[in-house]
């Protein structure tokens, strides 16, 4: 079943629109923002910011990679006592959900760039960032983001799990790390625009300016997704 | 008369107030200015101008808010420096 599965579905367009969608998540970018803008403040060297800020993309993009290989193990035990069609509509279901939330609530109504997370953990990263002195430091702060934001993003990981646990280990593993760093690309440009002289301001600005478009474009995306599960995969999968 | 009065800040939720720190905003918007990315003799400089036209503002009011603080200070740091304004201003909405 699962073969015929895996030669039934063309995941690729599926891949690319889950890594649009949790690209434009924005958590991770806010913390980098906050531990640039400290290096800056306590006159830390341009080496130093761009080691840690390097280190914090290095962080991210491990656990996002972790992730999606659990992401892939959950879904082999989960098709080897349920039927697949099941678990697309779950998935389908899922990712709606979150669409959902993403379009109602991903920011908060205030100025600036808050978001949905709880204000004590939005203070904890906010007082790590702070704190961070050194590489690994900044690595593990990195990976907490990302699990800061699996709320959102734990939807996109057990679908991108779904779509490629079938594959070879090495492939499998590959897709896990190709996900990993575009999902982590993002961070990589606003490493190399403030290594590159831009201002965090500017950065933040842009940030602003462009929320509801992030905002809408991510949650849109999530239903486009949940719309593609259904119609090609779970309906697929059922007949 | 004015000039030696004290002047607190009210901390409305903890119903405290605690006197008004010319050196603790000082700190605060020559960190703003250092984070975008201005020389540090520069942002000291700034922060002076910024510190004086608060002072001002204050003479006479015993009791102010933060957010007071804040805004009158946005606005006199936005004629120096609009960048460092932006961010001074935000710099708790990024998050």
């Amino acid at each position: 079943m699962n073969s015929n599965l895996s030669s039934m579905t063309q995941p690729s367009l599926l891949i690319v629109l889950a890594v649009l969608v949790h690209a434009s998540f924005q958590t991770a970018v806010s913390v980098l923002t906050l531990l640039s803008g400290h290096s800056f403040k306590t006159k830390q060297s341009q080496a130093k910011l761009l080691r840690l800020s390097i280190a914090y993309c290095i962080g991210a993009f491990v656990m996002t990679t972790a992730c999606v290989i659990t992401a892939q193990a959950a879904m082999r035990a989960l098709v080897s006592v349920t039927s697949f069609s099941l678990v697309w509509g779950l998935l389908g279901i899922l990712v709606a959900l979150t669409g959902v939330a993403i379009l109602s609530a991903y920011y908060r109504k205030q100025k600036g760039t808050v978001l949905w997370l709880p204000r004590s953990i939005a203070v904890y990263l906010l007082e790590r960032a702070q704190k961070t002195k050194n590489s690994i430091e900044s690595t593990a702060l990195g990976g907490m983001t990302v699990i800061a934001e699996l709320p959102f993003s734990a939807a996109l990981f057990l679908v991108i799990g779904a779509l490629t646990f079938n594959y070879e280990p090495t492939t499998a593993l590959l897709y896990a790390i190709g996900y990993g760093l575009l999902v982590t690309s993002p961070l990589l440009i606003i490493t190399s625009l403030i290594g590159g002289g831009h201002k965090i301001s500017q950065i933040q600005r842009w940030r602003e300016q462009n929320k509801l478009f992030l905002q809408y474009s991510s949650g849109l995306g999530m239903l486009v997704i949940t719309i593609y599960l259904f119609v090609f995969y779970m309906l697929g999968a059922s007949s | 008369m004015n000039s030696m009065m004290k002047t607190y800040v009210v901390e409305p939720r903890e119903h405290t107030s605690v006197e008004f720190d010319p050196i603790m905003l000082h700190g605060s918007i020559t960190e703003a200015c250092l984070t975008v990315r201005s020389y540090e003799g520069e942002a000291h400089l700034t922060a002076q101008h910024v510190c004086k036209a608060v002072i001002a503002w204050l003479a006479g009011r015993t009791e102010v808010t933060r957010r007071d603080i804040r805004r009158v200070a946005t606005n006199a740091l936005t004629v120096y420096h609009p960048e460092a304004a932006y961010l001074y201003e935000n710099e708790r909405n990024i998050i």
